[in-house]
Protein backbone atom coordinates (compact mmCIF):
# COMPACT_ATOMS: atom_id res chain seq x y z
CA UNK A 1 0.00 0.00 0.00
CA UNK A 2 0.72 3.89 -0.42
CA UNK A 3 2.78 5.36 2.25
CA UNK A 4 1.36 8.94 3.26
CA UNK A 5 4.49 10.80 1.20
CA UNK A 6 3.61 8.83 -2.24
CA UNK A 7 -0.29 9.13 -1.70
CA UNK A 8 0.11 12.69 -1.06
CA UNK A 9 2.30 13.54 -4.01
CA UNK A 10 -0.41 11.34 -6.49
CA UNK A 11 -3.22 13.69 -4.53
CA UNK A 12 -1.57 16.97 -5.63
CA UNK A 13 -0.80 15.79 -8.97
CA UNK A 14 -4.71 14.27 -9.46
CA UNK A 15 -5.80 17.51 -7.71
CA UNK A 16 -4.28 20.27 -9.75
CA UNK A 17 -3.45 18.01 -13.30
CA UNK A 18 -5.89 17.16 -15.36
CA UNK A 19 -3.98 14.28 -16.87
CA UNK A 20 -2.70 13.34 -13.76
CA UNK A 21 -5.34 10.19 -11.77
CA UNK A 22 -5.08 8.35 -8.31
CA UNK A 23 -4.12 5.12 -8.14
CA UNK A 24 -5.79 2.01 -6.68
CA UNK A 25 -2.84 2.16 -3.53
CA UNK A 26 -3.50 5.17 -3.01
CA UNK A 27 -7.22 5.05 -2.99
CA UNK A 28 -6.88 2.67 -0.34
CA UNK A 29 -4.30 4.40 1.59
CA UNK A 30 -6.96 7.81 1.55
CA UNK A 31 -9.31 5.42 3.32
CA UNK A 32 -7.96 4.57 6.20
CA UNK A 33 -5.32 7.58 6.95
CA UNK A 34 -7.16 10.58 8.02
CA UNK A 35 -4.50 12.71 8.04
CA UNK A 36 -4.29 12.21 4.28
CA UNK A 37 -7.64 13.00 3.88
CA UNK A 38 -7.77 15.92 5.43
CA UNK A 39 -4.40 16.79 2.89
CA UNK A 40 -6.90 16.14 -0.02
CA UNK A 41 -9.37 18.41 1.25
CA UNK A 42 -6.96 21.16 1.98
CA UNK A 43 -5.54 20.62 -1.77
CA UNK A 44 -8.77 20.77 -3.12
CA UNK A 45 -10.12 23.86 -1.41
CA UNK A 46 -6.70 25.31 -2.40
CA UNK A 47 -7.09 24.57 -5.93
CA UNK A 48 -10.82 26.11 -5.47
CA UNK A 49 -9.34 29.48 -3.90
CA UNK A 50 -6.24 29.87 -6.58
CA UNK A 51 -8.87 29.11 -9.10
CA UNK A 52 -10.98 31.84 -7.60
CA UNK A 53 -9.11 34.65 -7.59
CA UNK A 54 -10.50 37.33 -9.97
CA UNK A 55 -9.24 38.34 -13.04
CA UNK A 56 -8.39 41.76 -13.64
CA UNK A 57 -8.77 43.56 -16.82
CA UNK A 58 -6.52 46.58 -18.36
CA UNK A 59 -8.36 50.09 -18.02
CA UNK A 60 -9.89 51.41 -20.95
CA UNK A 61 -7.33 53.64 -21.94
CA UNK A 62 -4.81 51.05 -22.61
CA UNK A 63 -4.37 51.35 -26.00
CA UNK A 64 -4.56 54.57 -26.01
CA UNK A 65 -1.96 54.47 -23.52
CA UNK A 66 0.13 52.18 -25.46
CA UNK A 67 0.68 53.59 -28.43
CA UNK A 68 1.80 56.71 -27.01
CA UNK A 69 4.57 54.76 -25.23
CA UNK A 70 5.03 53.09 -28.27
CA UNK A 71 5.68 56.52 -30.10
CA UNK A 72 7.97 57.79 -27.09
CA UNK A 73 9.67 55.26 -25.87
CA UNK A 74 10.00 52.50 -28.75
CA UNK A 75 13.61 52.80 -29.34
CA UNK A 76 15.03 52.47 -25.85
CA UNK A 77 13.32 48.69 -25.83
CA UNK A 78 15.28 47.64 -28.80
CA UNK A 79 17.74 44.99 -27.45
CA UNK A 80 20.93 45.11 -28.72
CA UNK A 81 22.04 42.61 -32.19
CA UNK A 82 24.07 40.42 -29.38
CA UNK A 83 21.06 40.33 -26.72
CA UNK A 84 20.23 36.65 -28.36
CA UNK A 85 24.10 35.50 -26.58
CA UNK A 86 23.55 34.46 -23.18
CA UNK A 87 25.56 36.94 -20.86
CA UNK A 88 28.07 34.52 -19.50
CA UNK A 89 28.48 33.52 -23.33
CA UNK A 90 29.12 37.45 -24.47
CA UNK A 91 31.83 37.94 -21.43
CA UNK A 92 33.88 34.78 -22.65
CA UNK A 93 33.61 36.22 -26.13
CA UNK A 94 35.15 39.89 -24.65
CA UNK A 95 36.98 38.05 -22.28
CA UNK A 96 39.12 36.07 -25.27
CA UNK A 97 39.15 38.85 -27.43
CA UNK A 98 40.79 41.14 -24.55
CA UNK A 99 43.52 37.84 -23.92
CA UNK A 100 43.94 37.72 -27.98
CA UNK A 101 44.42 41.50 -28.30
CA UNK A 102 46.98 41.26 -25.14
CA UNK A 103 49.06 38.99 -26.89
CA UNK A 104 49.23 40.19 -30.23
CA UNK A 105 50.42 43.83 -28.66
CA UNK A 106 53.01 42.20 -26.35
CA UNK A 107 54.05 40.26 -29.17
CA UNK A 108 54.38 43.67 -30.91
CA UNK A 109 56.02 44.99 -28.95
CA UNK A 110 58.56 42.32 -27.54
CA UNK A 111 61.81 43.26 -26.17
CA UNK A 112 63.93 44.08 -28.45
CA UNK A 113 67.74 44.84 -28.37
CA UNK A 114 68.81 48.18 -28.31
CA UNK A 115 69.52 50.14 -31.50
CA UNK A 116 70.35 52.93 -32.79
CA UNK A 117 68.15 55.25 -34.26
CA UNK A 118 68.37 57.81 -36.57
CA UNK A 119 68.43 61.47 -35.19
CA UNK A 120 65.47 62.98 -34.80
CA UNK A 121 64.45 66.89 -34.57
CA UNK A 122 61.56 69.07 -34.76
CA UNK A 123 59.45 67.26 -32.31
CA UNK A 124 60.19 64.09 -33.35
CA UNK A 125 61.71 61.11 -31.31
CA UNK A 126 62.44 57.68 -32.95
CA UNK A 127 61.79 54.53 -31.05
CA UNK A 128 63.11 51.91 -32.54
CA UNK A 129 61.27 48.31 -32.83
CA UNK A 130 61.13 45.35 -34.40
CA UNK A 131 62.33 45.53 -38.10
CA UNK A 132 59.69 42.62 -38.52
CA UNK A 133 56.73 44.11 -37.07
CA UNK A 134 57.97 46.89 -39.92
CA UNK A 135 56.51 49.77 -37.02
CA UNK A 136 57.06 53.05 -38.03
CA UNK A 137 58.54 55.66 -35.87
CA UNK A 138 55.89 58.01 -34.46
CA UNK A 139 56.51 61.19 -33.66
CA UNK A 140 55.54 62.66 -30.20
CA UNK A 141 52.81 65.13 -30.08
CA UNK A 142 52.65 67.45 -27.55
CA UNK A 143 49.77 67.03 -25.17
CA UNK A 144 50.18 70.25 -22.83
CA UNK A 145 49.63 73.94 -24.13
CA UNK A 146 52.97 74.79 -23.55
CA UNK A 147 54.91 72.06 -24.55
CA UNK A 148 58.45 71.56 -23.82
CA UNK A 149 61.61 72.73 -26.31
CA UNK A 150 63.28 69.47 -26.69
CA UNK A 151 65.95 69.63 -29.01
CA UNK A 152 66.64 65.76 -29.88
CA UNK A 153 69.24 66.23 -32.54
CA UNK A 154 71.18 63.07 -31.03
CA UNK A 155 70.62 59.55 -31.17
CA UNK A 156 68.26 58.14 -28.58
CA UNK A 157 68.25 54.50 -28.12
CA UNK A 158 64.93 53.31 -26.86
CA UNK A 159 63.57 49.67 -26.63
CA UNK A 160 60.61 48.50 -25.67
CA UNK A 161 60.38 46.92 -22.45
CA UNK A 162 57.26 45.83 -20.50
CA UNK A 163 53.78 47.70 -19.79
CA UNK A 164 53.43 49.83 -17.22
CA UNK A 165 49.99 48.92 -16.27
CA UNK A 166 49.04 45.28 -17.44
CA UNK A 167 45.63 45.76 -17.84
CA UNK A 168 46.29 49.01 -19.83
CA UNK A 169 47.44 46.96 -23.01
CA UNK A 170 48.03 50.60 -24.60
CA UNK A 171 50.56 52.01 -21.89
CA UNK A 172 53.97 50.35 -22.80
CA UNK A 173 57.53 51.46 -21.42
CA UNK A 174 60.00 52.07 -23.27
CA UNK A 175 63.56 52.28 -21.68
CA UNK A 176 65.55 54.65 -23.43
CA UNK A 177 69.61 53.89 -22.72
CA UNK A 178 71.96 57.13 -23.54
CA UNK A 179 75.21 57.77 -23.05
CA UNK A 180 76.69 60.59 -20.45
CA UNK A 181 76.70 63.61 -22.69
CA UNK A 182 72.87 63.30 -23.58
CA UNK A 183 72.13 63.44 -20.45
CA UNK A 184 73.00 66.43 -19.79
CA UNK A 185 70.11 67.29 -22.75
CA UNK A 186 67.49 67.31 -19.80
CA UNK A 187 67.81 69.31 -16.42
CA UNK A 188 65.82 69.29 -13.45
CA UNK A 189 63.24 72.01 -12.62
CA UNK A 190 66.48 74.17 -10.85
CA UNK A 191 68.56 74.20 -14.12
CA UNK A 192 70.96 71.42 -13.10
CA UNK A 193 71.86 69.03 -15.35
CA UNK A 194 70.83 65.62 -15.08
CA UNK A 195 73.11 63.36 -15.35
CA UNK A 196 73.07 59.50 -16.37
CA UNK A 197 74.91 58.73 -12.74
CA UNK A 198 73.03 60.26 -10.29
CA UNK A 199 69.53 61.08 -11.97
CA UNK A 200 69.29 57.34 -13.78
CA UNK A 201 66.57 56.31 -12.85
CA UNK A 202 64.56 59.22 -13.49
CA UNK A 203 66.06 59.93 -16.98
CA UNK A 204 67.27 56.73 -18.44
CA UNK A 205 63.66 55.10 -17.94
CA UNK A 206 61.03 57.20 -19.67
CA UNK A 207 57.34 55.23 -20.29
CA UNK A 208 55.39 55.98 -23.32
CA UNK A 209 51.91 56.14 -23.62
CA UNK A 210 51.13 54.79 -27.05
CA UNK A 211 47.61 54.58 -28.97
CA UNK A 212 48.85 51.66 -30.98
CA UNK A 213 51.38 52.85 -33.24
CA UNK A 214 50.90 56.76 -32.45
CA UNK A 215 52.86 57.77 -29.18
CA UNK A 216 50.90 60.32 -27.60
CA UNK A 217 52.81 60.76 -24.42
CA UNK A 218 56.36 60.17 -23.02
CA UNK A 219 56.33 59.68 -18.94
CA UNK A 220 58.86 59.35 -16.69
CA UNK A 221 58.30 55.98 -14.80
CA UNK A 222 59.71 56.30 -11.50
CA UNK A 223 57.40 59.37 -10.54
CA UNK A 224 54.73 59.10 -13.12
CA UNK A 225 55.65 62.43 -14.19
CA UNK A 226 55.34 63.34 -17.96
CA UNK A 227 58.66 64.14 -19.43
CA UNK A 228 57.16 65.52 -22.47
CA UNK A 229 54.56 68.39 -22.43
CA UNK A 230 55.30 69.68 -19.20
CA UNK A 231 58.11 71.51 -17.36
CA UNK A 232 59.27 69.00 -14.94
CA UNK A 233 62.30 68.51 -17.08
CA UNK A 234 63.39 70.30 -19.47
CA UNK A 235 66.14 70.83 -21.88
CA UNK A 236 69.75 72.09 -20.46
CA UNK A 237 70.38 75.75 -22.13
CA UNK A 238 73.32 73.98 -23.83
CA UNK A 239 70.92 71.64 -25.13
CA UNK A 240 68.81 73.90 -25.96
CA UNK A 241 71.01 76.47 -27.35
CA UNK A 242 72.76 73.53 -29.23
CA UNK A 243 69.15 72.64 -30.28
CA UNK A 244 68.94 75.90 -31.99
CA UNK A 245 72.03 75.79 -33.50
CA UNK A 246 70.41 72.77 -35.49
CA UNK A 247 68.19 74.60 -36.08
CA UNK A 248 65.89 72.44 -33.92
CA UNK A 249 62.76 73.99 -33.11
CA UNK A 250 60.45 73.20 -30.42
CA UNK A 251 58.14 69.90 -30.66
CA UNK B 1 -13.27 42.04 -37.35
CA UNK B 2 -13.34 41.47 -40.93
CA UNK B 3 -9.92 43.17 -41.25
CA UNK B 4 -7.28 41.17 -43.00
CA UNK B 5 -3.33 41.20 -42.36
CA UNK B 6 -0.62 40.32 -45.18
CA UNK B 7 2.76 38.99 -44.68
CA UNK B 8 5.20 37.29 -46.10
CA UNK B 9 6.20 34.16 -46.26
CA UNK B 10 10.25 33.59 -46.76
CA UNK B 11 11.01 32.84 -50.47
CA UNK B 12 6.74 32.66 -51.01
CA UNK B 13 4.50 35.05 -52.24
CA UNK B 14 2.57 37.34 -49.81
CA UNK B 15 0.04 35.10 -47.42
CA UNK B 16 -3.28 37.35 -46.71
CA UNK B 17 -5.75 35.82 -43.78
CA UNK B 18 -8.10 37.89 -41.72
CA UNK B 19 -7.07 38.86 -38.35
CA UNK B 20 -9.20 36.53 -36.21
CA UNK B 21 -7.99 33.72 -38.27
CA UNK B 22 -4.71 34.62 -38.15
CA UNK B 23 -2.42 32.50 -35.93
CA UNK B 24 -0.07 34.38 -33.25
CA UNK B 25 2.94 33.49 -35.24
CA UNK B 26 1.14 35.30 -38.55
CA UNK B 27 0.23 38.57 -36.36
CA UNK B 28 3.69 38.53 -35.65
CA UNK B 29 5.11 38.40 -38.92
CA UNK B 30 2.66 41.21 -40.00
CA UNK B 31 3.93 43.33 -37.19
CA UNK B 32 7.45 42.77 -38.27
CA UNK B 33 6.34 44.29 -41.71
CA UNK B 34 4.49 47.33 -40.36
CA UNK B 35 1.20 46.23 -39.73
CA UNK B 36 -0.57 48.23 -36.98
CA UNK B 37 -3.81 46.34 -36.69
CA UNK B 38 -1.78 42.93 -36.48
CA UNK B 39 -0.19 44.44 -33.75
CA UNK B 40 -3.42 45.68 -32.17
CA UNK B 41 -4.80 41.99 -32.45
CA UNK B 42 -2.06 40.68 -30.55
CA UNK B 43 -2.42 43.53 -27.75
CA UNK B 44 -6.09 42.62 -27.55
CA UNK B 45 -5.16 38.92 -27.28
CA UNK B 46 -2.92 38.97 -24.41
CA UNK B 47 -3.25 42.22 -22.83
CA UNK B 48 -5.70 40.98 -20.03
CA UNK B 49 -3.63 37.41 -19.56
CA UNK B 50 -0.47 39.15 -19.34
CA UNK B 51 -2.12 42.28 -17.14
CA UNK B 52 -3.53 39.60 -14.42
CA UNK B 53 -0.92 37.32 -14.60
CA UNK B 54 1.69 40.77 -13.66
CA UNK B 55 -1.01 41.83 -10.93
CA UNK B 56 -0.54 38.27 -9.10
CA UNK B 57 2.61 38.61 -8.97
CA UNK B 58 2.80 41.99 -7.79
CA UNK B 59 -0.58 42.52 -5.91
CA UNK B 60 -0.55 46.01 -7.53
CA UNK B 61 -2.65 46.84 -10.28
CA UNK B 62 -1.39 50.03 -11.48
CA UNK B 63 2.10 48.53 -12.12
CA UNK B 64 0.85 45.83 -13.51
CA UNK B 65 -0.44 47.88 -16.20
CA UNK B 66 2.58 49.62 -16.38
CA UNK B 67 4.59 46.65 -17.10
CA UNK B 68 1.81 44.88 -19.11
CA UNK B 69 2.25 47.97 -21.48
CA UNK B 70 6.01 47.74 -21.61
CA UNK B 71 5.99 44.06 -22.06
CA UNK B 72 3.41 45.21 -25.30
CA UNK B 73 6.45 47.72 -26.12
CA UNK B 74 8.95 45.20 -25.77
CA UNK B 75 7.53 42.70 -28.36
CA UNK B 76 6.71 45.42 -31.14
CA UNK B 77 10.16 47.05 -31.00
CA UNK B 78 11.98 43.50 -31.34
CA UNK B 79 9.35 42.26 -33.65
CA UNK B 80 11.79 41.81 -36.72
CA UNK B 81 14.06 39.96 -34.24
CA UNK B 82 11.15 37.38 -32.94
CA UNK B 83 12.04 33.93 -33.54
CA UNK B 84 8.65 31.36 -34.39
CA UNK B 85 10.55 28.76 -32.33
CA UNK B 86 8.55 28.86 -28.98
CA UNK B 87 4.78 29.74 -28.93
CA UNK B 88 4.50 33.49 -28.94
CA UNK B 89 2.85 32.92 -25.06
CA UNK B 90 5.84 31.65 -24.12
CA UNK B 91 8.09 34.22 -26.09
CA UNK B 92 4.94 37.16 -24.52
CA UNK B 93 4.95 35.36 -20.98
CA UNK B 94 8.96 35.53 -20.65
CA UNK B 95 8.76 39.33 -21.04
CA UNK B 96 6.07 39.67 -18.25
CA UNK B 97 7.77 37.43 -16.11
CA UNK B 98 11.28 38.42 -16.39
CA UNK B 99 9.60 42.25 -16.08
CA UNK B 100 7.78 41.14 -12.74
CA UNK B 101 10.67 39.56 -11.26
CA UNK B 102 12.64 42.56 -11.87
CA UNK B 103 10.06 44.96 -10.25
CA UNK B 104 10.41 42.44 -7.20
CA UNK B 105 13.66 42.63 -6.51
CA UNK B 106 14.11 46.31 -6.52
CA UNK B 107 11.41 46.31 -4.62
CA UNK B 108 13.62 43.54 -2.10
CA UNK B 109 16.34 46.27 -2.56
CA UNK B 110 14.07 49.14 -1.60
CA UNK B 111 12.78 47.52 1.46
CA UNK B 112 16.46 46.57 2.40
CA UNK B 113 17.31 49.84 2.68
CA UNK B 114 14.17 51.25 4.49
CA UNK B 115 15.43 53.35 7.36
CA UNK B 116 11.66 52.78 9.18
CA UNK B 117 12.18 49.01 9.33
CA UNK B 118 15.01 48.12 9.41
CA UNK B 119 14.32 44.83 11.87
CA UNK B 120 11.60 43.76 9.29
CA UNK B 121 12.37 40.52 8.17
CA UNK B 122 11.87 39.40 4.61
CA UNK B 123 8.86 38.60 3.50
CA UNK B 124 9.88 35.86 1.66
CA UNK B 125 11.31 34.27 4.89
CA UNK B 126 8.14 35.33 6.57
CA UNK B 127 6.50 31.62 7.47
CA UNK B 128 3.77 32.85 9.57
CA UNK B 129 0.26 32.39 8.87
CA UNK B 130 -1.18 35.59 7.45
CA UNK B 131 -4.21 35.61 9.22
CA UNK B 132 -5.84 33.94 12.08
CA UNK B 133 -9.50 32.67 11.49
CA UNK B 134 -11.96 34.62 13.03
CA UNK B 135 -14.75 32.40 14.21
CA UNK B 136 -17.03 34.73 14.80
CA UNK B 137 -20.64 33.98 12.40
CA UNK B 138 -20.18 36.43 9.28
CA UNK B 139 -23.43 37.46 7.86
CA UNK B 140 -22.26 38.78 4.56
CA UNK B 141 -21.58 35.87 1.83
CA UNK B 142 -19.49 38.50 -0.36
CA UNK B 143 -17.47 39.44 2.38
CA UNK B 144 -16.23 36.36 3.33
CA UNK B 145 -15.20 35.82 -0.01
CA UNK B 146 -13.66 38.83 -0.87
CA UNK B 147 -11.88 38.49 2.34
CA UNK B 148 -10.59 35.23 1.63
CA UNK B 149 -9.58 36.35 -1.95
CA UNK B 150 -7.60 39.06 -0.44
CA UNK B 151 -5.76 36.38 1.58
CA UNK B 152 -4.81 34.07 -0.98
CA UNK B 153 -3.10 37.15 -2.75
CA UNK B 154 -1.38 38.18 0.53
CA UNK B 155 -0.27 35.08 0.71
CA UNK B 156 1.00 34.24 -2.86
CA UNK B 157 2.79 37.84 -2.72
CA UNK B 158 4.52 36.38 0.55
CA UNK B 159 6.05 33.49 -1.75
CA UNK B 160 9.52 33.75 -3.12
CA UNK B 161 9.35 35.35 -6.32
CA UNK B 162 10.76 31.61 -7.81
CA UNK B 163 7.92 29.45 -6.53
CA UNK B 164 5.59 33.05 -7.20
CA UNK B 165 6.31 32.93 -11.09
CA UNK B 166 5.77 29.37 -11.10
CA UNK B 167 2.44 28.91 -9.11
CA UNK B 168 0.83 31.54 -10.65
CA UNK B 169 1.64 30.69 -14.48
CA UNK B 170 0.26 27.08 -13.33
CA UNK B 171 -2.47 27.59 -10.71
CA UNK B 172 -4.07 30.98 -12.20
CA UNK B 173 -3.19 31.26 -15.75
CA UNK B 174 -3.74 27.58 -16.00
CA UNK B 175 -0.56 27.15 -18.62
CA UNK B 176 1.17 23.86 -18.99
CA UNK B 177 4.32 22.66 -17.48
CA UNK B 178 5.40 22.29 -20.33
CA UNK B 179 5.26 25.37 -21.45
CA UNK B 180 6.11 26.91 -17.93
CA UNK B 181 9.31 25.06 -18.17
CA UNK B 182 9.85 27.42 -21.35
CA UNK B 183 8.94 30.36 -20.17
CA UNK B 184 10.94 29.83 -16.91
CA UNK B 185 13.85 28.47 -18.55
CA UNK B 186 14.20 25.59 -16.07
CA UNK B 187 13.52 21.81 -16.59
CA UNK B 188 9.58 20.30 -16.40
CA UNK B 189 10.52 18.66 -13.01
CA UNK B 190 12.16 21.71 -11.20
CA UNK B 191 8.44 23.39 -12.16
CA UNK B 192 6.69 20.61 -10.55
CA UNK B 193 9.02 20.77 -7.61
CA UNK B 194 8.65 24.41 -7.01
CA UNK B 195 4.66 24.38 -8.19
CA UNK B 196 4.62 21.39 -5.26
CA UNK B 197 6.86 23.47 -2.59
CA UNK B 198 4.32 26.58 -3.75
CA UNK B 199 1.39 25.15 -2.39
CA UNK B 200 2.50 23.43 0.29
CA UNK B 201 3.81 27.11 1.77
CA UNK B 202 -0.03 28.16 0.87
CA UNK B 203 -1.30 25.37 2.52
CA UNK B 204 0.76 26.39 5.92
CA UNK B 205 -0.06 30.41 5.43
CA UNK B 206 -4.10 30.02 4.38
CA UNK B 207 -4.94 26.90 7.07
CA UNK B 208 -7.25 29.24 8.80
CA UNK B 209 -9.12 29.90 5.35
CA UNK B 210 -9.46 26.13 4.10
Amino acid sequence: MANCLVARRQLELAEFDEHAFLGADAERHLDECADCRAFASDMRALRGMLADQPRVAVPPNFETSLKARIRREAPRYREPRLAWIPTPALGAIALATVISVGFAVRSNFAPLEPANVASTSNAAISLPVSPAQKVETAAVRPIAATPVAMTTARPVVARFARSTHRTTLTTLVAETERSANESSLYTDEDGHPLSANTNRDRVTTIGVVTNKRQINQVIQVSTGTPIYGTDSIIPSRSAQTEGNNDDSGPM
Amino acid sequence: MSSVISYHVELDLPRTVSVDAASDHELVAATKEGDEIAFQELVRRYRNPITNFVFRMLDDYDRAVELAQETFLRVYANADRYQATFHFSTYIYRIATNLAISELRQRKRRHFISMFTPWRRDDDEDDQPLDFADERPLQDVELIDRERRDAVSRAIKTLPEKYRAALVLRDVEGISYEEISAILNISEGTVKSRINRARTMLREKLRAYL
